[in-house]
């Protein structure tokens, strides 16, 4: 066996961060660049973005901001083809989705469960199908959908959150069984229900019952950090997920494991 | 970063089953990372020279014969490490074995033997091992199981039902333990080329070319293919990763697949414009 030390190695890479502005997408991003990887912010928020373009460029790798609204097409295909004349390769593209906002069924409108679904699910199929043509020709690339915990199991309030996540990742699965001969791996993850971030601001009314409450429910009883996420990304990025596709891996520190 | 992430230095791993196949290949792959690695196995002629290879990486290794359906076997093989090595971080649970037989024509001995390697087994050795993973506030298990343990296959009742045990198990034991920081997983591969489809194969028992079909991939994995996922359970990587059943088969289980002959669709790369 050759040794294994260079299965991880994500030098010269381009990666694509949809919802670049999110705190999570911004550790992705840092995390990647870390380790050799070129980034790509693609989104709405822009002023967002270049700060996060500026930490990666700190960090001696090339990155740059694309304003697109990913639930329109002719965005992506437009956002595809600026980074190809860019970089002139795709390695890696990760699809954040956005948390919704808190609605009973009862109460939602249809504009609100369709601007929900165009902004997610619709994205990472735009996104998935201009990127995926790239990666096919170069026979190699890496899919990486961040969705939810809630693409298992459901929440009131949060149908239509469920529905994306849910969606993309079956998505994912039969993406997956399209470009596997290709060197193509499509595959989810589910993050932790909760961070430290959210623990700053108006959480802390409630206090330290509420948070125990919640970490009844997380069998490692440990608020996730970003960098947990970013460190599965990387692994499912390399070559050390070679054989792994269409899978929807849990960081979430046990909670769907009940 | 890639490096300090999946480093496994100071860190002291058991292998069951890490005499041939799988096995040996992870311990290799641990020791590649920076453990030392002791290998138990059946035979302690193979356990020795995978043993000898892992000397030859420079780290630490050691050779224990060892029925891991065996209650005094396994006690004794714990108990063995711990005399040199006091600590261990990473038990994987490798060793198993495969038969084929349809339920009407299984003997009773065939069964219990299935049951007791494969299943039995993985309970004895993470009982034993986890007892000092609690003390030490501190360790990882990886179970090897296989897709077998969701899906049937005909001639594998006893197989599947050991490798859906072990899945269960995986699952329960890291509810019991995560409150002392223990993750406990397990990988199920698929599609692997393995000693254990060799025999399978030449008996014609399984249709080689149906397997790369079903298979989104497309080939065949490598032994060490398996590596990498390990070394991610394994370490700092996945510290928020417990309970998972983790495939690494190629996309096997991640839905249904039509094989080409059979007019299943197909993307023809030089039609794509960009």
């Amino acid at each position: 066996m050759q040794n294994i030390n260079n299965i991880y190695n994500l030098v010269g890479n381009v990666a694509i961060i949809t919802n670049g502005d999110q705190k999570l997408s911004r550790e992705i991003a840092i995390g990647l660049a870390k380790n050799g990887v070129d980034v790509v912010l693609v989104g709405n928020e822009f002023d967002e973005m270049k700060n996060i373009v500026r930490e990666v460029k700190n960090l001696g790798r090339k990155s740059q901001t694309i304003k697109c609204d990913i639930s329109r097409s002719d965005n992506v295909k437009n956002m595809v083809k600026e980074v190809l004349s860019e970089f002139s390769h795709i390695d890696i593209l990760i699809n954040s989705t956005r948390i919704s906002k808190k609605t009973l069924l009862v109460n939602m409108s249809d504009k609100e469960w369709d601007t929900n679904i165009s902004n997610n699910l619709n994205g990472v199929f735009f996104c998935c199908r201009e990127v995926v043509k790239v990666m096919i020709k170069q026979k190699r690339g890496r899919i990486i959908n961040i969705t939810s915990v809630l693409a298992q199991v459901g929440r009131s309030g949060f149908s239509h959150y469920c529905v994306n996540n849910a969606a993309i990742v079956n998505f994912g699965r039969a993406l997956a069984l399209e470009v596997g001969e290709f060197g193509v791996t499509v595959n989810s993850l589910a993050p932790p229900i909760i961070f430290n971030s959210d623990l700053e601001g108006n959480f802390v009314e409630g206090g330290k019952e509420k948070l125990d409450k919640i970490l009844d429910r997380i069998p490692l009883r440990k608020v996730g950090n970003f960098d947990d996420v970013a460190k599965s990304v990387i692994f499912l990025a390399s070559n050390a997920s070679s054989m792994i596709t269409g899978i929807y891996l849990n960081v979430d520190g046990g909670f769907l494991a009940h | 970063m890639a490096k300090n992430l999946f480093d496994l230095k100071d860190n002291v791993s058991i292998v069951t089953g890490g005499g041939q196949g799988i096995g040996k290949t992870l311990a290799i792959g641990l020791a590649m990372q920076g453990s030392d690695v002791i290998i138990a196995d059946i035979s302690f002629g193979n356990a020795l020279a995978t043993s000898k290879e892992i000397e030859n990486l420079g780290r630490k290794s050691k050779a224990i014969k060892c029925d891991v359906s065996s209650s005094k076997d396994v006690k004794n093989m714990v108990k063995s490490v711990l005399d040199e090595f006091n600590h261990v971080d990473i038990l994987i649970n490798c060793a198993g074995i495969s038969k084929k037989s349809f339920v009407i024509d299984m003997e009773d001995k065939d069964w219990n033997e299935v049951i007791s390697i494969n299943l039995r087994g993985v309970f004895l050795c993470c009982r034993e091992v986890v007892k000092l993973m609690i003390k030490q506030k501190k360790g990882r298990i990886i179970n090897i199981t296989s897709v077998m343990g969701k899906v049937g296959r005909l001639g594998s009742a006893h197989y599947s039902a050991s490798k859906a045990g072990i899945n269960a198990l995986t699952k329960a034991l890291a509810l019991e333990v995560a409150k002392y920081g223990i993750t406990v997983n397990a990988i199920a591969p698929c599609s692997i080329d393995s000693p254990l489809l060799k025999p399978l194969i030449e008996k014609k028992l399984i249709n080689i070319d149906e397997i790369i079909q079903r298979n989104p991939i497309g080939r065949l994995g490598k032994l060490e293919e398996l590596v990498g996922p390990a070394i991610f359970l394994a370490s700092e990587a996945s510290s928020l990763v417990t309970g998972h059943i983790l495939n690494v088969d190629g996309g096997f289980s991640s839905g249904y697949r039509v094989s080409y002959k059979s007019g299943e669709m197909r993307i023809d790369p030089d039609k794509i414009k960009i």
